[in-house]
């Protein structure tokens, strides 16, 4: 299979626990992505896009439809480092998702360096959280993830707490992962509202309202994808003023 | 146009916790605003236009929260008053835990290089001298604190931080000194019948002993006041003065692995607790009391933000704008620790499996890429 995650007709409701009052929420969403690319999803602000997130990462149930993952570990990190920051020092924090293993301290030592180093934060494992910026923050948490080694990362909006500079860093930093990767097996799921950050997807997907409207298989088609994004968000703003 | 604007505020606001900014930063913000506008330029043939509209607000939202932060503007002087309560919210914007509970690697003193163990039987020392010694050997304890604390710790926040402390002990020290004896409790008066009994009026001032120091009425300094001042304060200061120098000079890693792999084994022999989930909970509440900090600010920060004239309100307003802060931060805090459980469950977390705390120095040798 050259597919790291597939879903196929996914429905998803959500709110009203479950009852009549729960609202559809993703509506027969067909998304893959292969391994070894860095497949963008991108949407306006409550088009569902973290609903997807969740439920590919096993928090949310789905009602109808195929959802397949063919790697594993599966990571996933979150729009806000604040939130999904457990430990207090750097160290500690990368080293958590190893608390299950039995392994030696030299070998927990080895990976957390390497995760530090992987994301540019090489050299900080001893610093305090409350002493990183924001950007070093969203790549620690990044960090977690990989010590896992994980084979597909879900990233949701990771980067919309980031000023501009940090935001292409910590994207740059993820294509390299990905394009540098020894076996080629690692794949990313970017969500985003930013159409700028396309320019470093492999193949994207369009979500608006629940649904996919609009896939890019290549760069060459990314161009197009972003045209029918300004064009959502041109209709919604003519809709929203009077 | 709206549709974005509003999902960037309300990004912006949910995201109070990464807001803690020193003035510092401000000089930052501003260059990443032009690189940000230069940016924008750049993808301006293939960038919607919502994004862009975004970031404008984005940054505007910046400017604002910079400019009543730091210093009051020249222009708003009039509105941002900074009375009482506006330079106690300023100096809590500007006041980090990093000297006081958050440990700081750099730059390393010999008390780095200490045993965690020996560092913690040193301070329960401290305390135990500090809580059942006499007068003299608290303050002598509080003088060999003092000097350890200006010899060991590094310079760059060795003595603002002592002397923080030191005026705290003092604020208590002066309060316990004033309303030790204030309230005299009235005694039935027990003279002798005998007329004779009472030409006492000889022995008095026959030494210089003196019970009452001052007395002005309500406020009334007596040698009992003054000994339950000096033990306050004595009291307060070894104890937060040797956990600071314990805290500041010791990871929580170490700290937790003194004292779930030494101290508490016992337990963990007798099988009366879990040591590893007491490890979790005490690197968790390590990390806390740095959000609880953070926290703090942002509701300082979103107090000074509104620039609140607090002299024109009447005191049920600002107990009111009070009670709301706090709630809100409280909220915050709960959803934060609400969302933190969620990150650990996405990270595979579940109390079984999870039995091996990896509690390792990872000391590098610099590389910082
Ligand atoms: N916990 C929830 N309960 C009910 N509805 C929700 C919940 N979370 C999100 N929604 C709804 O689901 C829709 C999509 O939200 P979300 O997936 O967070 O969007 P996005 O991540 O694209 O901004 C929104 O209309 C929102 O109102
Ligand atoms: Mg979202």
């Amino acid at each position: 299979m050259m597919e790291a995650l597939s879903a196929r007709g996914l429905w998803v409701s959500r709110g009203g626990n479950g009852g009549a009052a729960s609202k559809a929420v993703l509506k027969n969403v067909n998304l893959s992505v292969r391994r070894g690319h860095l497949h963008m999803l991108l949407g306006r602000n409550g088009s569902g896009k973290s609903t997807f997130m969740e439920t590919v990462a096993g928090l949310l149930p789905y009602q109808n439809g195929e959802l397949e993952i063919e790697v594993s570990p599966t990571r996933m990190v979150s729009q806000n480092p604040d939130h999904s920051i457990i430990l207090p020092t750097v160290g500690a924090e990368v080293a958590f998702g190893l608390w299950d293993q039995a392994l030696d301290p030299d070998d927990v030592r080895e990976r957390v360096r390497r995760a530090l180093s992987q994301v540019n934060l090489g050299g900080l494992s001893e610093k305090a959280i409350g002493t990183l910026s924001g950007g070093q923050k969203q790549r620690l948490a990044l960090a977690g993830a990989l010590v896992e080694s994980p084979k597909l990362l879900l990233l949701d909006e990771i980067t919309s707490f980031l000023d501009a500079e940090n935001q292409f860093g910590v994207l740059r930093t993820v294509k390299a992962l990905i394009d540098g990767d020894p076996t080629g097996d690692l794949s990313a799921l970017w969500v985003t509202h930013r159409s700028e950050e396309l320019q470093y997807a492999s193949s994207a997907s369009l979500m608006e309202n629940g649904e996919i409207v609009g896939v890019a298989q290549s760069q060459a088609e990314m161009d197009s994808l972003v045209r029918q994004f300004e064009e959502i968000c041109e209709g919604q703003r003519r809709l929203m003023t009077p | 146009m709206a549709r974005s604007g509003t999902g960037c505020w309300a990004a912006r606001s949910s995201g109070g916790l990464t807001e803690a900014l020193g003035a510092r930063e401000v000089v930052h913000r501003g260059r990443n605003r032009a690189r940000f506008r230069s940016h924008r330029r750049r993808g301006d043939a293939r960038a919607p236009a919502p994004v862009h509209d975004c970031r404008r607000e984005r940054s505007r939202r910046l400017d604002v929260s910079t400019s009543s932060s730091s210093s009051p503007a020249p222009s708003s002087a009039g509105a941002h008053k900074f009375d009482g309560i506006s330079k106690i919210l300023n100096q809590v914007v500007t006041a980090t835990s990093i000297p006081y509970v958050t440990y700081v690697p750099e730059p390393a003193t010999v008390l780095h290089r200490l045993d965690a163990r020996l560092k913690q039987v040193l301070a329960v020392g401290c305390l135990v001298v500090a809580a059942r010694g006499t007068i003299e050997t608290r303050l002598a304890l509080c003088l060999g604190i003092g000097a350890a604390s200006v010899a060991f710790l590094p310079k760059t926040y060795s003595v603002k931080q002592l002397l923080g402390v030191l005026k705290l002990c003092l604020v208590v020290g002066f309060f316990t000194l004033l309303a030790a004896d204030a309230v005299t409790v009235p005694l039935q008066q027990r003279l002798p019948s005998d007329p004779a009994l009472l030409g006492l009026a000889a022995f008095e001032d026959a030494t210089s002993y003196k019970y009452t120091f001052v007395n002005f009425g309500l406020i009334k300094i007596t040698r009992r006041s003054v000994n339950l001042a000096a033990a306050a304060c004595a009291l307060q200061f070894a104890t937060i003065q040797s956990t600071v120098m314990c805290l500041t000079t010791t990871s929580p890693e170490e700290l937790t692995k003194a004292y779930t792999q030494f101290f508490l084994l016992p337990l963990k022999w007798l099988r009366v607790a879990n040591v590893n989930e007491l490890s979790l909970s005490v690197l968790l509440s390590f990390r806390f009391l740095g959000l609880i900090f953070e926290e703090l600010q942002n509701v300082a920060k979103g107090m000074l933000a509104r620039n609140i004239n607090w002299r024109d309100l009447k005191l049920v307003a600002r107990i009111d704008i009070g009670t709301t802060l706090i709630t809100k931060a409280v909220n915050n805090l709960l959803s934060i620790s609400n969302q933190i459980a969620r990150s650990m469950m996405v990270r595979g977390y579940n109390s079984k499996s999870f039995s091996h705390p990896h509690l390792v120095d990872v000391k590098e040798d610099g590389g910082n890429g």
